[in-house]
């Protein structure tokens, strides 16, 4: 059995902003295993998107740990969570949350940069990952001259360029046509079978079931199964 | 580090509008303290220049008790034997009463000065000629000319007959009619205003002072430079005459100099006080710049970036500000002066500054500028590095 890659314990996150505290997660206890390509459904509104951003180290939980490669992170300082961020995890997001002022090659490479890898083979890979997601002739494109499809696949080579363990999709093919969300989930599920990078997608899609190993359902911040 | 320079930049290319404006905010006021710093010291060295050209000669040799107790030609002619000297001229003075009668219409003037001259010497001596507005300069006893003020306070023209009566407390109160052939404007505070100029014989005779005896001699020199070294080889040359005074212009117009220097650094504080104002430009700016890129923040937060390295982002960005500024600044400042040095222009009062313009004017302004905009930036970047990941990226 593949070793734990990412585990929550009693994860709750509170809001504290309206009349009444809302409690977007309710304790939640999930394992994810190394390789494992784990789809989070839920309806709007569940905690999907909180619990993602918990496990992404992009939020703090208001009660309960999560452990990522065998280290507790809620002690870490922000530095080391950034640090872990770039280096561990690769965001993919639904309005695909790309640098506008940059192009779409220093878009990609930004998170080497940030890793302080500024060498020929970051823009090797750059270059590679740009033609893995059929992007080359883009490179000197700003982001915002791109299709919303063509955004997401950017977003996708910057989610891997540093070659994270754990690649983290909130609803990547939310804002795609269904041509897009193909070229989009064929690229996502290619990362988890031949590079074995562990995926934890966020979706109310049912249709992404096929993708997954495993699938868990968020109702009302609570885990069903 | 060199992404977070290509961020910082292209963040700020992308708001052309506000990085010029904060940019200029910056730059004007390091263009105003140029300015200040070399007209406004135009205008002490033309104040220095005038006072040296009309009133006191580069050196001042007097008595302050009194006439020299030298013969005045005696001095002059050993002073003329430098030959950094191009010229040194006897100057006599008195206080005295001025009347003008026009037909039935009689004016006085109270307490006025009379200068003595030697025109001949002055020519030389000083540039007093050069300041006639009307007529001709002294030439010969029983003239005088005028300054403007005095013309119009006695209603005198050139041809007019002034009489002039002492009203010193040394000497006999004699008088003496004289023909007014010149009048004069000079600019500034040349301390000849209310001022005639008459031939020292006639002031002599008026005074009853005894041939080539004077109040003051002025040198004028070819070279300014060798003042120091001239004023000391005159000191040298009259070691034992106590009663001399040597003085440069700059020693001897110690207080209307000053007066000038403290009004001019007061004028700077208020410059650089200015800079408050421009750096609560910057600040604002800077704060719009951060506002509009809240969203990018939280993107490259999400990524790895620090709160630090967002930080050193925007804290570029004030640099960047910063830069552009003391450029702008520093070429409009030079620009103005280099102008102002090729094409004097008057003031009010007549002085025409003496505008040098030197590199050594740049440094500070600029450096002052960058480092206000810098410091400005800090509390906008600040604000930006603390928006947490999750609470940027929701920001639209």
């Amino acid at each position: 059995m593949s070793k734990l890659i990412i585990q929550t314990r009693e994860l709750w996150k509170i809001y504290l902003g309206g009349t009444d505290p809302v409690s977007a997660l309710q304790g939640i206890n999930l394992e994810v295993r190394e390789g494992e390509f784990l789809l989070v459904r839920g309806p709007s509104g569940s905690g999907k998107s909180t619990l993602l951003k918990i496990m992404g180290l992009l939020d703090l939980p208001s009660k309960g740990t999560i452990i990522m490669d065998g280290l507790e992170t809620s002690k870490l300082r922000e530095t080391a969570r950034a640090k872990i961020r770039n280096q561990k995890i690769g965001f993919v997001f639904q309005s695909f949350n790309l640098i506008p002022e940059l192009t779409v090659f220093e878009n990609v490479m930004l998170p080497t940069w940030i890793n302080n890898r500024q060498n020929i083979n970051a823009k090797e890979e750059t270059s590679s990952l740009l033609k893995t997601v059929g992007l080359e002739e883009k490179a000197h494109n700003y982001a915002n001259e791109l299709s919303g499809g063509q955004m997401q696949r950017v977003a996708i080579a910057r989610a891997l360029i540093n070659n994270p363990s754990i690649v983290l999709a909130d609803e990547p093919t939310g804002n795609l046509d269904s041509k897009s969300s193909l070229q989009v989930m064929n690229l996502i599920k290619r990362l988890n079978e031949e590079n074995g990078q562990t995926i934890i997608l966020i979706s109310h899609d049912s249709e992404q079931e096929r993708n997954a190993t495993r699938v868990v359902n968020l109702i009302d911040g609570k885990l069903q199964n | 580090m060199r992404y977070l320079f290509l961020l910082a930049y292209r963040f700020l290319i992308k708001r052309k509008g506000s990085m010029f404006t904060a940019s200029a905010a910056v730059g004007a006021t390091i263009f105003l303290i140029i300015f200040n710093s070399v007209v406004l010291g135009g205008v002490v060295h033309g104040v220095t220049r005038d006072l040296g050209d009309m009133t006191w000669g580069h050196i001042s040799i007097y008595n302050e008790k009194g006439l020299l107790e030298r013969p005045d030609d005696q001095i002059i002619g050993h002073v003329l034997r430098d030959p950094a000297v191009v010229g040194a001229a006897p100057r006599t003075f008195a206080t005295i009463k001025a009347n003008h009668t026009l037909g039935l219409d009689s004016y006085s003037l109270f307490g006025i000065r009379a200068m003595g001259v030697d025109p001949i010497r002055e020519l030389s001596a000083s540039r007093l000629h050069d300041s006639i507005q009307e007529g001709e300069f002294l030439r010969h006893t029983g003239s005088a000319v005028i300054d403007d003020e005095v013309a119009k306070g006695l209603n005198a023209t050139v041809g007019s007959y002034i009489q002039l009566k002492s009203i010193s407390d040394e000497g006999p109160r004699s008088f003496r009619w004289l023909r007014v052939v010149g009048i004069f404007d000079v600019p500034g505070p040349t301390l000849l205003d209310e001022t005639v100029i008459m031939h020292q014989t006639d002031l002599r005779e008026m005074m009853k002072i005894k041939k080539n005896y004077s109040h003051e001699i002025i040198v004028r020199l070819r070279n300014t430079e060798e003042t120091e070294s001239v004023k000391k080889w005159i000191e040298n040359s009259y070691l034992n005459d106590n009663d001399l005074n040597i003085e440069t212009v700059d020693e001897r117009g110690r207080v209307v100099i000053t007066a000038y220097r403290e009004g001019i650094q007061f004028v700077n504080i208020l410059a650089y006080s200015g800079m408050m104002a421009s750096s609560l430009g910057v600040i604002t700016i800077m704060m719009m710049i951060v506002n509009s890129k809240v969203r990018e923040i939280g993107i490259l937060r999400s990524i790895g970036l620090t709160e630090g390295q967002v930080l050193i982002v925007f804290m570029i960005d004030g640099a960047i500000l910063g830069v552009l500024g003391t450029i702008f600044g520093a070429i409009g400042g030079t620009l103005i002066s280099l102008y102002l040095a090729q094409n004097p222009v008057a003031l009010f009062s007549g002085l025409v500054p003496e505008v040098r313009f030197t590199l050594d004017a740049l440094p500070i302004p600029m450096l002052v500028g960058f480092a206000m905009s810098v410091i400005a930036s800090t509390y906008p970047a600040w604000r930006a590095s603390r928006y947490q990941p999750e609470e940027a990226m929701r920001y639209v």
